[in-house]
């Protein structure tokens, strides 16, 4: 199973953050002709949230991805609800090239975060998340 | 952007329930393209269908379930 262990120095404090690649996903790569090592990336820091029902990309990463919507869907937080944002298919590399092909996820602003990708329950449904909170790390498999 | 095939996908809903539930249904503008078993075949359509264009993509439910985000990271 594929996997990856991050460590960070205060996991409590900084939550489970690590760097991860966006692409157009491989879907849409096929489609298109585009050889994979040629396609558009952007590597952002993410935050797997299980809080989150599903994943969440910034403002304009699907901009530098060069691609356009494929939905849209309404999304609820403590202080908003019911507000309409557009949804986009991408690729998700995590370390070890763990990730996912094509996952279509939804476009939000990220107040004032120094994260640009939540990672919501959507990925996780496929795998398996250990938080081992005394070691400072967690495990991502899938 | 989408705009037209929201509309198009709320006037088509409640046919989609009936015959499609639980499928995902492909629009664009004001077509219903097709409908497919899973999310991936109607993004694989859409794409040979319409290139890099937009396209609209939902599952067929009677009630859209928003997402729900329990941190106050976002701000839409």
């Amino acid at each position: 199973m594929p996997s990856f262990t991050h460590r960070i120095q205060n996991l409590q404090q900084i939550g489970p953050v690590v760097e991860v690649i966006l692409t157009p996903s491989v879907l849409y790569m096929q489609a298109m002709g585009i050889n994979p090592s040629a396609a558009r990336a952007v590597r952002v820091l993410a935050m797997i949230d299980t809080g989150a029902t599903g994943t969440v990309i910034s403002r304009g990463l699907a901009d530098q991805l060069g691609i356009n919507p494929v939905g849209t869907t309404l999304i609820n937080t403590p202080s908003h609800t019911n507000v309409n944002c557009h949804q986009f298919d991408v690729q998700i590399v995590f370390p070890n090239n763990v990730g996912m092909q094509s996952i279509v996820v939804t476009e939000a602003s990220l107040q004032g975060q120094h994260i640009q990708c939540l990672i919501g329950r959507d990925v996780l449904r496929h795998g398996v998340l250990i938080y081992t909170g005394y070691d400072n790390s967690f495990t991502l498999s899938f | 952007m989408l705009e037209k095939e929201t509309k198009t996908f709320e006037k088509n809903l409640p046919e989609l329930v009936k015959t499609d539930m639980g499928k995902f249904v492909l629009i664009k503008d004001e077509k219903v393209v097709g409908t497919f078993s899973a999310v991936q075949d109607a993004l694989k359509a859409g794409y040979e269908k319409f290139k890099d264009q937009p396209f609209f993509v939902r599952q067929i439910v009677p009630v859209q379930q928003p997402l729900n985000f329990a941190n106050n990271y976002l701000f839409a």
